[in-house]
């Protein structure tokens, strides 16, 4: 979908500046210019008629034009004054670098879409261009008219008016029409066409009906699947934000985004999806995304003081951000300068025209697969042709038989099965809350062969918790069904009378704050809610306590003082005073220690065995504070630092509920997991440990551990990550180098994320994963998949789908090729054998027709196998119908051929040659053709092992309807008529049964025999050969 | 039968790679036996210009940082950041945890019985030597070669040549007349220097080497250099990048200077990174113990013990020593003697060194200590294969 306006920019159709780095000289590539002498002697006088130009050349023989121009130019006033004369000059618009395409906008104006109705009457003013990269800030906001305050909302809304929603012109899709009549504009309807004439031409009226009807029927059931499948795939990818936020009238207002308006002020902050093409005013530290519109995507940073020289290329434009790219760091202003379809990105939308989303690797394949299998049947059908005339037939009938059978064995429906399977497959998905937004991702999930796993909010709940209570007289356990000693579930405080005391200091010495309403939500810092928790947990009443003993001073912690002390005071006039911190630092502070509630003068031998707690909670990962308290006269006699020690409390980022059963699906699914981390090593190895990530043979845990991973060359990385699981102490900028240090080493990668900096990595990844609820905007506008129930083990669904709408794909092309090549082999035959011919025109189409496209689709709705969760992910590079699987078509058509010939033979034999034989192997055919569809199910499976098969009731409803076809064609007697059958004997039936049953009973068996020839070698046991090289002889 | 002859010995300094991997390796070793000392451990490590290899084999309840651990212990050496920035590089760990079920023994009152169902997990032969060059009774020429060693590294530490890199090779020559060393041959120093851009004069080099390091060693060396000894310092010229940066390093590369300089035989496998379980290691400071206890006893003027042990036993399969006919006695009576006062049973070995408790003795530093100040003859630690208490009894 071409507009009119981008048609005329056609390469030659516009000038480009060349060169205009020396100050007041321009020089600018005038086509047609070369050898012409007229244009020269006219654009020289015309040019130099202008009082701002001094010097006009243009240049004959390198078709050059140089201007030089009379003050020193320092703006970009000067271009566009001069570039109308010479655009009205040449005909062509003026543009810097053919990949910027600043060209100015179309005096010619579009006709707004039918979507904004209320607008179509009025024609919008074109916007005013500038380079606006290389003007200051002030100059920028005068020339908008608009202020530090932002638009006013009438001037917002009268610009709107003037220049336009700031909408990105949509792609108008197929029409219905246009769709339904492109399923005639292909060849196999063409040939049918052809057929039909030679059919009318030799008084076969019935068959010419019989063909349209088949034409119609076709284009019917093509026109539904591709219309459902199209909406699919056009809905994925529409994820951009509705609002944006802009200072309008001095105030801060989210505005829908078609409402900014030119001159609107922007506020950019992380995360924010930039609305319009904006010169910046201010900004800190500001880094854009700006992949969208170059490709880069390494964040690039931005800077309002930087002004540009003009011919600077758009990524270099500091002072500059583009609509839909995204804000990744730092804050800042900008105003609004292009908005709409005047924007950077709307101007390559409207030259690029995207309208259809781009296809896939393996739509691709089956597309050339498609071609090479259509132009082997013509040749074929060509040879049928030719041979059936060498044995003397009749050219019209030949003619006919040829032509519908190029009909029955052309594939014509690969490209939509493999679409409509990918359409079904995604509205499953989304049924699983897995939300695919880019087409290819679907087919990556089958063959993802890594997982990278951030551990903070992904692995973990981010969210820290008391984990471990540790007092000089007992060690409680804290999970979340409750308090244990050992693997007892114990009662806190019958355990031990300290833990009461330790319970007050957690909340008392606690800025943390439980929600007003009462549910849940605590309201502080992650380390301070998880004591809070804890004590709440215990069944103590923070609110209570609090007003109790109210907090009369608080020392917090400071560079040197790493623990904080709350002091409260008690009802009796004393003062109760609760210390938190660093164990080691705390423990100095006492002199005493609580031992089941009795309080004891703290020994040696006790302040030694806390410190070897301490160091062993902490190497297991676990953050650790001590806790002590003391009761005193004077609120400040705590400062004699005689406290009474309590005991330990360890914390830590939990791990979410069912990961370590995830990983172990993944390592089942052949899917290698890598977990991201800025935790040191030790911790990230506690973690990967308990998380299982060294998978079920304990392999060993191979730890990347670096803070500067840019410092790596990336040849290096790409060798060292092969087997590597974690990756410790890296920042999510290096997030991106992994990814593509695995995929260098030949990965199919997926990556979790959901952070803003975590945009490049996603968007290298062949999969990015974000979850649903918790990703930002950014991460949900970059990643394919978006898992929406916020639950990392969804992953496994997408990928057992994933793989499943892959081996679905595969399962249609089987059936489609096997079945459409044994039409070919019995047709090869019958014009071999000559005489009278086995299938007639009509019959073939008829198998078209009714054993073709409704099992092709049942089988493309397979539900997953059992299996497939359990094999290795295929290999990306593995063509979808391989060498080896030809051979395999080749072997099963032949046996359906020859089931259905030996019918035929049979009913020859008996009957003679005629159209009872052919009625009979019409029949056989048929059928074993639908049972065929049973193979196709499965490669790892057999008809015979049913019960591990999960059965799929479309493919029965399909064969069923079409079986039912075909006992109507047989029974019904104008259906027989056309289809020139002749009645079916009973003992013919049960020939025909078993020329249909024996083949899939044959091809079924060699199956078999296949798969127990594949697993044989494979039965040594993996661990034992594993446990065999682990044993070191060093 | 030639008597007469000069052999050399070499060593290096703490900032050679091999050596700092040898470091690095022991370093995790004291890691893992400081928070518990019934640890296993095996560790190895590999340098290249910014990229370190770890690889940690164990059965332990502790839990250690090793990159974290590798890390401090290269910025000890001291290399300048662009020769090797050990916060910047990238460290690749390799975890391979080990079933914790043999391991919980007390070594410190363990019964005979114990001791004998402790079999070794490794086959080898290694070998222990003593001689009386030296008080140490090391041989000469590698007591020299480590001395200079350990001397460059403590004038790099001390900062008295400012230009001093901390990867330097030493080595010496000990010109032998009748089997005993007469006099120094040679003395071969190699610097790193780390002041490429203005190289100190050669002149310069050498008077602050000779005054700083050789004269120092030297000092109180049994012999020492005359006039004709030769003495080369950087033939090739002053390495204007050290370290890491040039050459790539790996545990266990330095067996010759860790043992005896090739003077006597050596097993080949490393010490560094070693558990006191791993008998390739503690079998070689146990046949030490052998060697230099007949030799203080003054039953030799040399002994080179060897022990073989197989797979599946608890004690050595083969115990042999030879004195090169310098004993006082039977070379057979010597060893059957040795015999009746040695266990070299790995259990016993384990107890009798107390090679479990020696890293938190030690403030949790003992085995990081070995490989630069020399696994044997080291001076200034009190290793306990280096003691002669046993001497007496084998007098009797």
């Amino acid at each position: 979908m071409m507009d009119p306006d981008t048609q005329d920019n056609k390469p030659q159709n516009y000038l480009l500046i060349i060169h205009n780095r020396v100050a007041g000289r321009t020089r600018i590539k005038v086509p047609g210019l070369y050898r012409n002498d007229r244009l020269r002697a006219n654009l020289e006088s015309r040019l130099t008629e202008l009082d701002e130009i001094r010097l006009a050349y243009a240049n004959t023989l390198t078709g050059n034009l140089l201007i030089e121009y009379a003050a020193p130019q320092d703006t970009g006033e000067m271009p566009v004054g001069i570039a109308r004369l010479l655009e009205a000059e040449l005909g062509g618009p003026l543009i810097r670098h053919i990949e910027s395409i600043d060209r100015p906008p179309k005096k010619v104006l579009r006709k707004p879409k039918k979507a904004r109705r209320r607008l179509e009457a009025v024609e919008y003013q074109a916007q005013p261009l500038q380079l606006w990269h290389t003007l200051s800030g002030t100059r920028v906001v005068n020339f908008l008219q608009s202020s530090e305050q932002g638009l006013t909302q009438e001037v917002a809304a009268q610009r709107l008016v003037q220049y336009g929603a700031n909408v990105l012109s949509e792609q108008a899709g197929r029409s219905s029409w246009q769709m339904f009549l492109g399923q005639f504009m292909s060849a196999p309807v063409a040939m049918l066409g052809v057929s039909a004439a030679v059919s009318l031409a030799t008084g076969g009226v019935a068959d010419t009906v019989v063909i349209v009807a088949v034409v119609l029927v076709n284009s019917v059931i093509g026109y539904a699947t591709e219309k459902t499948a199209e909406k699919t795939i056009n809905a994925l990818g529409q994820l951009t934000p509705e609002t944006a936020v802009a200072l309008r009238d001095g105030f801060k207002r989210e505005i829908p985004m078609p409402d900014v308006a030119l001159g609107d002020l922007l506020v950019l902050a992380p995360g924010s999806y930039i609305p319009a093409d904006a010169r910046l005013l201010a900004s800190h530290r500001l880094t854009v995304d700006e992949s969208p519109l170059t490709g880069e995507s390494l964040p690039i940073s931005k800077n309002h003081e930087y002004v540009g020289e003009e011919d600077i290329a758009l990524g270099d434009r500091q002072n500059m951000v583009y609509m839909g790219t995204i804000v990744t760091g730092g804050d800042g202003r900008a105003i609004a300068v292009a908005t709409g379809r005047h924007t950077e990105i709307g101007k390559i939308q409207e030259l690029v025209g995207i309208a259809k989303a781009p296809e896939t690797p393996m739509q691709k394949q089956i597309d050339d697969m498609g071609m090479q299998l259509a132009l082997l049947s013509s040749g074929i059908c060509v040879l049928v042709f030719a041979v059936g005339l060498l044995r003397g037939r009749p050219l019209p009938q030949m003619l006919m038989s040829a032509i519908s059978l190029a009909v029955a064995a052309v594939p014509e429906g690969l490209p939509t099965v493999a679409t409509t399977t990918l359409a079904l497959g995604i509205k499953e998905m989304k049924r699983q809350k897995v939300l695919i937004r880019q087409l290819p991702a679907v087919e990556n999930l089958g063959s993802a062969q890594v997982i990278c796993l951030d551990k903070t909010g992904t692995l973990t709940l981010n969210q820290m918790s008391v984990v471990t209570l540790q007092t000089l007289h007992a060690g409680i356990k804290v999970k979340q069904q409750g308090f244990y000693q050992g693997k007892a579930k114990v009662d806190l405080y019958r355990t031990d009378q300290t833990l009461r005391r330790m319970m007050e200091v957690l909340m008392l010495c606690n800025e943390s704050m439980p929600a007003k309403d009462g549910a849940g939500g605590l309201q502080g810092s992650p380390t301070e809610n998880a004591l809070l928790q804890v004590a709440i947990d215990a069944d103590e009443d923070v609110h209570a306590l609090r007003q109790h003993r109210p907090m009369v001073k608080v020392d917090y912690r400071a560079e040197d003082r790493p623990y904080m002390i709350s002091v409260h005071s008690l009802s009796d006039g004393q003062f109760f005073s609760a210390v938190k911190g660093s164990p080691a630092e705390v423990l100095e502070l006492c002199q005493q220690c609580s031992l089941n509630g009795r309080v004891e003068v703290l020994s040696e031998d006790q302040r030694k065995t806390i410190l070897t707690w301490n160091e062993r909670l902490g190497a297991d990962a676990l953050r650790v504070l001590g806790v002590a308290y003391c009761i005193t006269e004077g609120a400040d006699d705590y400062k004699q630092r005689e406290f009474i020690w309590l005991g330990l409390v360890g914390m830590e980022d939990v791990i979410r509920p069912g990961m370590e059963e995830l990983m172990a699906q993944f390592h089942d699914a052949g899917i290698e997991t890598v977990m991201i981390t800025g935790d040191q090593s030790s911790t990230a190895y506690s973690v990967g440990k308990r998380l299982g990530l060294n998978g079920a043979q304990g392999k060993s845990l191979e730890i990347i551990d670096s803070g500067h991973l840019e410092k790596l060359d990336p040849s290096v990385l790409a060798g060292l990550v092969d087997r590597t699981t974690i990756f410790s102490r890296v920042s999510p900028a290096h997030k991106l180098r992994i990814v593509e240090a695995l995929q260098r080493s030949g990965k199919v990668v997926a990556m979790t994320g959901d952070g803003i900096n975590d945009g490049p990595a996603l968007k290298a990844a062949n999969i990015g994963v974000t979850l649903g609820e918790k990703g930002t905007d950014v991460a949900r506008s970059i990643a394919d998949v978006i898992l929406e129930d916020d639950d990392l083990k969804t992953m496994v669904t997408a990928i057992r789908e994933g793989r499943a709408i892959y081996d679905n794909i595969s399962k249609s092309l089987h059936f489609l090729l096997s079945t459409n090549l044994s039409e070919i082999e019995v047709m090869l035959v019958s014009a071999a054998l000559g005489g009278v011919e086995i299938l007639n025109p009509i019959q073939l189409l008829w198998i078209n027709l009714v054993t073709d496209i409704f099992p092709a689709l049942a089988l493309a709705l397979d539900p997953p196998e059992v299996d497939v969760l359990k094999r290795p992910p295929r290999d990306p590079n593995a063509a979808i119908v391989s060498r080896s699987d030809y051979f395999k078509l080749i072997r099963e058509s032949g046996i359906i051929t020859a089931g259905a010939l030996g019918v035929y033979g049979y009913s020859r034999l008996r009957y003679g040659p005629g159209q009872k034989a052919g009625t009979h192997a019409f029949m056989s055919l048929t059928l074993a053709q639908l049972l065929h569809a049973y193979r196709c199910r499965s490669e790892h499976s057999s008809i015979f092992d049913s019960k591990n098969r999960p059965s799929n009731r479309y493919l029965d409803t399909a064969v069923g309807f079409s079986v039912l076809m075909q006992a109507l064609a047989a029974t019904l007697p104008p259906l027989r008529g056309l289809l020139r059958l002749s009645p079916i004997g009973v003992v013919d039936m049960i020939a025909i049964l078993a020329g249909a049953g024996l083949p899939l009973l044959a091809n079924e068996a060699v199956k078999g025999i296949n798969l127990k020839r594949v697993v044989e070698p494979s039965k040594i046991p993996f661990a034992q050969s594993l446990s065999k090289g682990e044993r070191d002889f060093g | 039968m030639i008597t007469d002859f000069v052999f050399t010995s070499q060593s290096v300094t703490e900032g050679h790679p091999d050596r700092l991997c040898d470091t690095i390796s022991d370093a995790i070793v004291d890691a893992f036996l400081r928070q518990d000392p019934a640890s296993g451990i095996t560790a190895e490590c590999a340098l290249s210009k910014n990229v370190l290899f770890l690889a940690a084999r164990f059965a332990s309840e502790a839990i250690v940082d090793i990159p974290e651990l590798a890390r401090t212990v290269i910025n000890g050496v001291g290399y300048r950041p662009e020769d090797f920035n050990a916060a910047e590089c990238t460290v690749v760990t390799s975890y391979i945890e080990q079933s914790k079920t043999s391991r919980e023994i007390n070594f410190s009152n363990i019964e005979d019985e114990q001791i004998d169902r402790i079999s070794v997990s490794h086959q080898t032969t290694v070998f222990g030597y003593a001689c009386r060059h030296s008080p140490e009774l090391m041989p000469l020429p590698i007591s020299l070669a480590n001395q200079l060693a350990r001397q460059l590294s403590k004038t790099k530490r001390d900062a008295d040549i400012a230009y001093l890199s901390p990867d330097c090779t030493s080595q010496v020559g000990v010109e032998f007349v009748n089997d005993a060393p007469s006099r120094i041959d040679s003395i071969t120093l190699v610097i790193g220097c780390d002041e490429p851009d203005s190289p100190p004069a050669f002149a310069q080099i050498e008077e602050d080497l000779r005054h700083n390091v050789i004269n120092p060693v030297f000092k109180h060396a049994p012999v020492k250099p005359d006039n004709l000894t030769r003495i080369t310092i950087n033939p090739n010229g002053p390495y204007r990048r050290s370290g890491p940066a040039t050459h790539s390093g790996m545990t266990g590369r330095k067996t010759d200077s860790d043992t005896y300089g090739s003077f006597a035989r050596h097993c080949g496998s490393a010490l560094s990174g070693k558990g006191p379980s791993r008998i390739d290691r503690v079998g070689a400071y146990a046949a030490r113990y052998a060697a230099k206890n007949i030799v203080a006893a003054g039953l030799a003027a040399q002994c080179e013990v060897q022990l073989s042990y197989s797979i599946g036993f608890s004690g050595p399969v083969s115990v042999y020593l030879t004195t090169k006919e310098t004993g006082v006695i039977e070379d057979i009576e010597i060893r059957k003697r040795l015999l009746r006062h040695f266990d070299f049973r790995l259990g016993a070995i384990i107890r009798d060194f107390e090679l479990q408790e020696l890293t938190q003795k030690y403030d949790g530093v003992f085995y990081q200590k070995l490989p630069v100040n020399g696994h044997f003859g080291a001076h200034g630690l009190s290793l306990p294969w280096e003691k002669t208490d046993k001497a007496e009894l084998l007098v009797e």
